[in-house]
């Protein structure tokens, strides 16, 4: 791609100001703004449709090339006590992910070529763990894993010298060990040391690590220098420093717990605590856990000499530590036990880009989602930088459509087309692959999203948004779905409002989590996006608390509400998941399903107690993603508190036997009504979808055993259920309960039964008058 | 996702083999193609579905899977070969220019059939 960027802000006022960060490999592209109205290019829909906004915005910008440096570790400004030093000793616990060979190959950077491709399963090359190195002058002190996979004291005297000692006996992945490195005038000892209890690592025997135990004494005549104005690096070394920005090398993989820098070396004993004037620095990464989590960007070192750390690309925070017993789940009670930080060469917090140019907001705009356009080189290659236009305060409109846009960074990057064996039995279909997909698989260093693994197979926890996203745009088609997919899909609600004529705010996600109900209190309607997923306990009480207040809620998909996710309190660009017991892309890790940034627990909020259907009358039940169906009425439709929802609709119309999302207005992921877990009595179940392909099947959270009939064509719960409930104080639901709907309002030029559903409900809404009460529809029945 | 393990994935492999000799060998001819053929995606015979499903799981193996890559949005389709590696995005087979999703959808079960010694 010639053009991409992101922006500092997901959504603004009239007023306020954006930036816009841009690489761009051309001499220089044109930028724009637009609004977007439709983003779905398929010739057998209404086609794209922007408008141009005149902004002072607007106009040619030089071109440069940005890059992306992924991977995590902890930063500490050099500092006098890391100088002229005689002796000294590193020592940490570890538990290295890829010591020597990777789940899969790797890019690596090396010192003379810059980034280059390690062969499957070939070394990754070696990595830091305490490091005072300068790659480029080949000077400083550094305890790594060595290219083989061994603990190894690296040092080098800045004048060519330079002394490698290692111990020899490569380490097992997913172990613990004590490592420890010393010097002494010369002569050097390391050490490793399987720690071995009955939960922290991989094995609870010790016999596959009796050889991976070594000590190795040796002396050496390289003094190492103190690398003035090299900071220390934990989980990596200085590659180069670059116009004032660090670039990191020897990008580490796995736990680290307790690291140690003194003037002689610590028993292990000393470690958990370490006291007195050779104690140079003792990072407690287990510092700032409190009962709300552990959102600290900060590496607070325990020694007198104040020498704190800065923790960089947000690595994983709340994970076990070498002294993990199982007996605690959650780190909130156990701090000690989570003393670890789980780095990955992958990790992406911030691109850290430039500024390229600014848009003030004009005041004149209209709330609604925009975008920066960004077209560059010959081809007029572009990126489209979307942000969202809040309503001035006072001046809202009735309708507000909420982006769930923390979704939308769930699945920011993803990569399961190429890294994920199951991605093809899932949806049945050949994934399609387009340019973004292809300069993602290539371009690794632009992050992963909450789907993928981390090259050392471990989940991805948090995504960040302040990177391109590439998969969040408009045009862009989804391998997941058979065409359109969150961003993108819901540019086909947008444009069906539009098209209809409603004046209608946008509002985000993020803005939610951040104010709570009173951002959608003005509103006499709410209606969700096709797929909002993840969401905040912030979140969650907000929508709750708008229905309380009468409000009127359209959830315009499916498999809402469905994980927990924390935003970070402190940066709203980040949001974090912990996955498991759902139907999850990975599992989090024994002891590590609490979210670090709030110390609550995660997974699914069903789990918490808190279904979907307690707050869309309907939850995820089934999934699929060849094709789409229809929905049927049931005989609750015909209620006449429900029948003015299906006005100038036929009693035996199939409902949305058409559309640009799978062909039908029933399809990818489906929700159920179901009063066990919490939909409402009195709710009317309308309509419902039938006619499910194989490939759609009853989801893992609702299966006690893995038994045969659980798909589409044998399993009568394998259906979108379309429900109606009203709720206090005038408020009402209305739930879809189908990701592919909004892609069938367009059709027959938006003149069908889905458009006309939806226009009966929203016209109703609007009104002053509360909707017909369906209070005493339904006595509670037990299942 | 599961991620490949050297000596279980040995295993996994013998048995696969012995999978796709028994079970799905059998399966394959001209009726099943010429259903793919006429629907690549969308509701399928039991034996055209047991087919496909054995394909899509290509031994949970990523290097060497096929996809679809589109060239021109709309327009033109290619089969891609995953490399495995992150990094290394996949190779695109030009020899053949599909003017479909579902052409190159058929095109892809053509050449797995094909390479696999079912046809």
């Amino acid at each position: 791609m010639t053009v991409v960027g992101y922006s500092d802000k997901l959504s603004a006022f009239p007023g306020e100001k954006i930036k816009f960060m841009v690489s761009c490999d051309s001499v220089e592209y044109q930028a724009d703004i637009v609004k977007l109205i439709h983003g779905d290019t398929n010739p057998d829909g209404p086609g794209f449709k922007e408008e141009f906004v005149q902004t002072g915005a607007s106009g040619r910008y030089p071109g440069h090339q940005q890059e992306i440096h992924s991977g995590s570790y902890v930063v500490v400004q050099d500092s006098a006590g890391f100088q002229g030093l005689d002796a000294f000793a590193l020592q940490a616990y570890i538990w290295p992910t890829t010591p020597a060979k990777g789940p899969q190959g790797e890019m690596k950077w090396c010192s003379s070529t810059g980034w280059c491709m390690s062969a499957n399963g070939v070394s990754k090359g070696a990595q830091g763990i305490i490091t005072k190195w300068n790659a480029a002058s080949r000077s400083g002190y550094a305890l790594v894993a060595d290219e083989d996979g061994c603990v190894a004291l690296w040092l080098g005297d800045g004048n060519g010298g330079v002394a490698k000692i290692s111990s020899r006996a490569p380490l097992l992945a997913k172990c613990w060990y004590f490592v420890s490195t010393s010097y002494d005038r010369g002569r050097v000892v390391i050490q490793q040391e399987p720690i071995v209890g009955p939960a922290n690592g991989r094995f609870s025997l010790p016999y596959p690590l009796d050889g991976t135990t070594a000590r190795v004494e040796q002396t050496t005549t390289v003094r190492p220098s103190g690398a003035p104005g090299t900071p220390l690096l934990i989980a990596g070394w200085v590659e180069l420093i670059e116009n004032g920005m660090l670039v990191q090398g020897g990008k580490y993989n796995g736990k680290i717990d307790r690291p140690r820098l003194t003037s002689r070396p610590l028993a292990r004993d000393e470690m958990d605590a370490p006291q007195g004037p050779h104690v140079i620095a003792a990072w407690d990464f287990a510092h700032g856990i409190t009962r709300k989590g552990v959102a600290t960007k900060k590496a607070t070192d325990l020694s007198a000499n104040g020498l704190h750390g800065c923790i960089v690309n947000q690595p994983a925070r709340a994970v076990t530590g070498y002294n993990w017993t199982s007996q605690d789940m959650c780190f909130v009670h156990a701090p000690e036990q989570y003393g670890a930080i789980h780095f990955h060469d992958d990790d992406v917090a911030d691109a850290g880009w430039e500024v390229d140019f600014e848009l003030t907001v004009p005041d004149s705009i209209r709330s609604g989602l925009y975008a920066a356009r960004l077209r560059a080189g010959e081809d007029e290659d572009e990126d489209y930088i979307p942000f969202y236009v809040r309503p001035k305060r006072g001046q809202e409109a009735k309708i507000a459509f909420l982006a769930p846009t923390a979704s939308y960074m769930a699945y920011a990057n993803d990569h399961l087309t190429t890294n994920a064996a199951l991605a093809e039995l899932l949806v049945a279909r050949t994934p399609v692959m387009g340019a973004n997909d292809l300069f993602l698989a290539e371009h690794r260093e632009y992050g992963l999203s909450t789907y993928d693994t981390h090259s050392d197979g471990s989940g991805v926890c948090y995504s960040s948004r302040l990177r391109p996203i590439l998969n969040m745009r408009p045009k862009y088609r989804h391998w997941l779905s058979p065409s359109l997919w969150q961003f993108n899909a819901d540019l086909h609600l947008i444009d069906w409002l539009t098209e209809m004529g409603y004046e209608f705010d946008v509002v985000t996600d993020q803005d939610l989590n951040l104010e709570g109900v009173d951002l959608i209190k003005p509103y006499k309607v709410v209606l969700t996006g096709s797929h909002p997923e993840y969401y905040s306990n912030q979140m969650l009480d907000a929508v709750e608390a708008y229905q309380r207040g009468g409000g009127r809620f359209m959830y315009m998909g499916a498999n809402g509400f469905y994980w927990v996710v924390s935003y970070d309190p402190n940066d709203p660009n980040i949001i974090e998941v912990r996955k498991g017991d759902g139907s999850n892309a990975w599992k989090a890790l024994p002891g590590e399903r609490h979210l670090s940034f709030n110390g609550e627990y995660g997974t699914l909020w069903r789990h918490r107690n808190r279904a979907p259907q307690k707050i869309a009358g309907t939850g995820f039940v089934a999934e699929g993603f060849d094709i789409s169906s229809y929905y049927r009425r049931n005989p609750d439709s015909f209620d006449p508190r429900a029948a003015w929802i299906f006005e100038g609709i036929g009693e035996d119309e199939l409902i949305g036997d058409f559309g640009l999302v799978g062909g039908g207005a029933a399809g990818l992921e489906l929700d159920i009504y179901d009063q066990e877990l919490g939909s409402p009595p009195h709710a009317l179940v309308l309509a419902s979808s039938e006619k499910h392909t194989d490939i759609y099947l009853e989801v893992l959270e609702e299966l006690f055993f893995n038994v045969p009939g659980m798909s589409g064509t044998q399993n009568a719960r394998v259906r979108a259920d379309i429900v109606y409930y009203t709720t206090p104080n005038g408020g009402a639901v209305f739930s879809l309960s189908s990701i592919a709907f909004c892609g069938s309002l367009s059709h027959n030029n938006y003149d069908n039964n889905c458009s006309r559903m939806i226009a009966n409900v929203v016209n109703r809404f609007l009104l002053d008058e509360a909707p017909p009460s369906t209070a005493e529809a339904a006595a509670v029945v037990a299942r | 996702m599961p991620q490949a393990v050297p000596k279980e994935h040995e295993v996994l492999v013998g048995v696969d083999g012995r999978i796709l000799q028994d079970e799905v060998k059998p399966l394959v001819d001209a009726e099943i193609i010429e259903e793919h053929r006429r629907n690549p995606i969308g509701f399928h015979t039991d034996e055209l579905e047991r087919v496909l499903i054995y394909l899509r799981k290509h031994q949970l193996q990523q290097e060497g899977k096929l996809v679809i890559v589109c060239t021109k949005p709309h327009k033109e389709w290619c089969i891609g070969v995953l490399s495995g590696v992150r990094g290394i995005p996949p190779t695109i087979l030009r020899d053949q220019v599909f003017s479909s999703r579902e052409e190159a959808e058929h095109g892809i079960f053509l050449k797995r059939i094909k390479d696999l010694g079912l046809v």
